[in-house]
């Protein structure tokens, strides 16, 4: 009697060559634990600051509704600031990818977005390594599917050879999980994780969540990092930071989609707040916020069915972002035990007058990698 | 060896021509009564005169060539002594430190002297001036690393980087060292 074939070894054969719109996708958790974390988190003390009830970073993309927002907000003409990283990332990367094109490596993308970083990233690195696999990592199975579009039908990258996981990295037991599935699926080959688009900045404690993806960086792999710089730390450029994301109406609509999508809270666009301030003197933060501005308590509706008082001038942080100094990238690399391969920064140039903010990429490489971390040292003493 | 040579047939045929006319001056004070003694004993002594003159500029030289080699020579050994200085030891301790500095001043003064040979140390000098400029790029260097390591904001991290890109093998400091070892064992003995 012959044993019978796992299904999986079947699949690939089975979706050749047809043309109906599937898409294979690694779930690594049971989505009623992320909805009951939803509804705990929007169930906060009360805050008139944004430090109670809120929105956790990857929540903001879950489910279709904030895909479909976030898709609208990057496409928005009006987003600059959107058009112009993508515009510096391309010539950032460029001067990066010497570092990570040969060597073998495979592309483990951190929070997918758009795809179209990552179809930038793909068609470069494909041309030394045809071998090589592309896994999306998100919470948003909508984003992944909506994001490995870009790269699989734009640059076509082989579908064969890419595998989306839907899971929540910012998870330090299942990020652990993650490396270990990595490591039996790709072996001993160097991996380049992606945490672009300033997806660092979203999360409560982005030190927390630079550790978290350290832990499973091993000497060969390197993380590439994208993030929101400023060259000012004041509170009147805290404010202009708020400023820029509050011009796009877009990107309001998208920031208020998880708290439409998930209760039935009426949102009037008058009550999202986007306050900007200057944390540990080396950042700006800014929180984006709705606030209870009406004169008497609302009662918001959860998804499991029960309901939240909202007091007057009670808040829920719906977005959470920052703007990174020199100095506070210095200090997060250094707490993680991360070596700057190569960093490079530019200002925008899209305003008249001259812009505080800007981008910078980070290649960067774990501790156990040892000297080919490449230093202002190396420059000096290099022969 | 063409010069040695020159200057020993010049001291040889300088010193011949004065003991011959010793000896023939001797002859005649015993035999005065040839006339041509004179005239003999006298052009030899001029043509002596005359060929010491070349002897004694050609010592002079030499001993000018020898007095800098062996002053370029006495700079390498204390450069050398400098590179295995215990604040370029692997082992130091990554503080922020104050690095001795190479020296080129006898050097200097050999390439600017004129006393090393035109041919003869055509090959030496071009080494030289190499050296030299090695020694004021390291110099260099080693300014870069005290301005960098004695800022403000350097991090521990970043004095070990330094540490480890001064000893690493294919390191400015590494290449300098090797240089220097060549350029002692080029050095003609004095």
């Amino acid at each position: 009697m012959t044993e019978p074939v796992p299904v999986i070894r079947k699949l690939e054969r089975a979706l050749a060559d047809d043309d109906f719109a599937w898409s294979l996708l690694l779930v690594g958790e049971d989505q009623t634990d992320k909805l009951a974390t939803l509804t705990g988190d929007l169930r906060g003390p009360f805050s008139a600051s944004g430090d109670g009830k809120q929105i956790t970073s990857g929540f903001s993309y879950w489910g279709i509704g904030p895909t479909i927002a976030w898709a609208n907000a990057t496409n928005d003409p009006f987003y600059l600031v959107m058009k112009a990283g993508a515009e510096s990332f391309l010539r950032h990367w460029r001067k990066l990818r010497p570092h990570v094109e040969n060597g073998g490596f495979h592309l483990v993308s951190l929070g997918v977005g758009t795809g179209v970083k990552d179809r930038t990233i793909l068609s470069d690195m494909r041309r030394e390594n045809r071998d090589m696999y592309y896994i999306p990592v998100d919470m948003s199975s909508e984003m992944l599917r909506m994001g490995t579009l870009e790269p699989v039908r734009g640059a076509r990258f082989p579908a064969s050879q890419v595998l989306p996981v839907q899971l929540d990295f910012s998870i330090a037991d299942n990020m652990e999980e993650l490396g270990q599935m990595l490591g039996r699926l790709v072996g001993k080959d160097p991996i380049l994780f992606t945490l672009t688009g300033n997806t660092l900045a979203n999360f409560e404690s982005d030190e927390e969540l630079l550790s978290t993806l350290t832990r499973v960086l091993r000497p060969q792999d390197r993380l590439l990092l994208e993030v929101a710089s400023t060259t000012r730390l004041d509170q009147e450029t805290a404010d202009a930071a708020a400023d820029e994301y509050h011009q796009t109406r877009a990107f309001a609509e998208f920031v208020t989609s998880a708290l439409r999508y998930n209760t039935d809270l009426r949102i009037d666009n008058e009550q999202v707040k986007f306050v900007g301030e200057v944390e540990d003197d080396d950042a700006l933060l800014v929180k984006i916020l709705w606030q209870n501005a009406t004169d008497s308590e609302i009662r918001m509706g959860l998804p499991d069915h029960t309901d939240v008082v909202l007091p007057v001038g009670d808040t829920i942080r719906l977005y959470t972002t920052r703007k990174y100094s020199t100095a506070r990238l210095k200090r997060l690399t250094e707490a993680c035990k991360l070596t700057p391969v190569e960093a490079i920064q530019s200002q925008f140039r899209y305003t008249r007058r001259p812009n505080p903010f800007g981008l910078e990429l980070l290649l960067l490489a774990p501790e156990a990698a040892g000297e080919s971390a490449h230093s202002l040292a190396d420059d000096i003493w290099a022969t | 060896m063409t010069r040695p040579t020159w200057r020993t047939v010049v001291s040889v045929v300088t010193y011949g021509l004065l003991g011959l006319a010793f000896v023939l001056g001797v002859i005649w004070f015993f035999w005065p009564g040839n006339s041509r003694w004179e005239p003999a004993v006298n052009s030899l002594t001029l043509v002596a005169g005359l060929s010491g003159i070349f002897v004694e500029r050609l010592t002079a030289e030499a001993e000018r060539r020898t007095e800098v080699l062996r002053a370029v020579a006495d700079e390498l050994h204390e450069n050398t002594r400098l590179l295995n200085d215990e604040r370029f030891s692997p082992d130091a301790p990554t503080s922020r430190q104050v690095y001795p500095r190479l020296v080129v001043s006898a050097v200097d003064l050999a390439l600017v002297s004129g006393a090393l040979g035109l041919h003869r140390d055509a090959d030496l000098v071009g080494l030289l001036h190499r050296w030299r400029d090695t020694v004021h790029l390291f110099n260099r260097r080693l300014d870069l690393t005290e301005i960098s390591t004695f800022s403000n904001t350097i991090s521990a991290a970043e004095l070990t980087a330094f540490h480890r890109a001064l000893h690493r093998e294919n390191s400015y400091f590494a290449a300098t060292r090797e240089m220097l070892q060549n350029l002692l064992a080029k050095i003609p003995q004095a």
